[in-house]
């Protein structure tokens, strides 16, 4: 073989493998990387202990994603300031139903050896506890609404502060028509803003996992209505910085022509 | 009879000339044209190795690329601000006056995440709301926070529950 045939051959076997072995590894049968079930006593036959071990496996990967999300909202739950007793005691709980639930469909499934409880199981980690879908959103927006209700009652007490300077400024001769218009503004977004986040805990803490199944957009309702109370109370916030310029502002001199 | 010499010198001198190129010195004698094997190339079966080894990197470097077929789901924080968040527009940690933000303050900003005013501090002489300073810094941590909510909420609810079939 003269050197040019020995070069093209090796280029070719080169190319050969650059294709050949992804193609290889892509084509080729998804293994389960868990032992759990080779000890399985059923002893079923060999491509259906794989489709077992497959689906088995991504269950626990789907649980595994589950209980850390739920820890650290639970977390979140227990730390945020904001919350009500109550709503805190609901969300608590909730949350730890559900990874109670969780946690012993892993056990169930790791035990599993016919395909059919494994796919109940697996189900059932979707279907019967709507962590993603119902739960998690859930504590969001009622730590979203207890935390809304805390800003509104904030620019409460800024408003009755507002409305203290501009007495006062008023009493001395100050034109504040402005300022209390922007006041009486303020207030009625405020008000808007509090009854928008009010209504957003009743309205989502009963929801159950069937709940969702049966109406995805359960939710849809309480984001709307948080997000008017964002609006709301943000616009309330600005009215309060406007008052306040307004009333730092030196009224314009008046002294007589001569 | 006397130029026949001296025209033959100039010959000489002439033809050295022409002929001094193809002489071969003593110096380069043992050239020759014959190919001899290069030493410092590799050998047949050393070239085969290296072209191997390189189709192997190159074929590790895209399985690499290839990766897992279904990466696991990352779990969303419940308090963690996202990247381009409405938080980011509201710097609910900026405490005191002067330090939230720029937008006008004649008007209520409607929109979600609009950046807020600045605080002015009250000139001597003027009317002004004592304590409101730190009471506004609170209302903006806190809607900093709702937003937050709000956009972790919405981030939950428009990922797939991902059932398996």
């Amino acid at each position: 073989m003269n050197p040019l045939r020995t070069r093209l051959a090796a280029a070719a076997l080169g190319a050969g493998l650059v294709i050949a072995v992804p193609a290889a590894a892509w084509a080729g049968p998804l293994r389960s990387t868990t032992s759990t079930s080779s000890t399985a006593t059923a002893a079923p036959s060999g491509s259906t202990r794989l489709t077992i071990d497959d689906l088995r496996t991504k269950c626990l990967a789907a649980i595994d994603v589950r209980l850390p999300a739920l820890a650290s909202a639970r977390s979140d739950v227990a730390a945020n300031p904001f919350l009500t007793d109550a709503d805190r005691s609901a969300l608590t709980t909730d949350i730890d139903a559900t990874t109670t639930r969780l946690q012993s469909l892993q056990g169930e499934i790791r035990a599993d050896t016919d395909l059919a409880s494994l796919r109940d199981h697996c189900r059932s980690i979707f279907a019967d506890n709507r962590v993603f879908a119902l739960v998690l959103p859930r504590t969001r927006l009622v730590v979203g609404a207890d935390t809304a209700t805390a800003a509104g009652a904030k620019l409460t007490g800024i408003a009755q502060k507002l409305a203290a300077a501009v007495d006062k400024a008023r009493a001395a001769g100050r034109d504040v028509t402005q300022a209390q218009a922007d006041l009486d503004a303020m207030k009625a977004q405020i008000a808007s803003g509090s009854a928008a986040a009010g209504t957003v805990p009743g309205s989502v803490l009963g929801l159950t996992p069937a709940d969702w199944n049966a109406n995805h957009d359960v939710l849809t309702p309480a984001r709307q209505q948080l997000r008017v109370a964002r609006t709301d109370l943000k616009a309330a916030r600005d009215l309060a910085v406007k008052i306040r310029t307004e009333l730092r502002t030196p009224a314009p001199s008046t002294s007589p022509q001569a | 009879m006397t130029t026949k010499p001296r025209r033959r010198a100039v010959l000489t001198r002439r033809s050295r000339a022409l002929h001094d190129s193809l002489t071969i010195a003593p110096d380069h004698q043992g050239v020759n044209s014959t190919d001899t094997p290069r030493p410092t190339r590799p050998a047949r079966t050393g070239r085969l190795v290296l072209a191997t080894v390189a189709a192997g990197s190159a074929a590790a470097l895209l399985l690499a690329g290839c990766g897992s077929g279904a990466p696991a789901r990352p779990a969303p924080a419940a308090a963690a601000p996202a990247p381009g968040a409405g938080v980011a527009a509201d710097p609910a940690g900026a405490p005191g006056p002067g330090g939230t933000a720029t937008a006008p303050s004649g008007a209520p900003a409607a929109s979600a995440g609009a950046p807020r005013t600045a605080l002015p501090a009250a000139p001597a002489g003027t009317a002004s709301a004592d304590g409101t300073d730190q009471d506004l810094a609170a209302v903006d941590r806190a809607l900093g926070d709702l937003d937050t909510q709000l956009t972790d909420a919405d981030r939950d609810v428009a990922t797939p529950e991902g059932d398996l079939r």
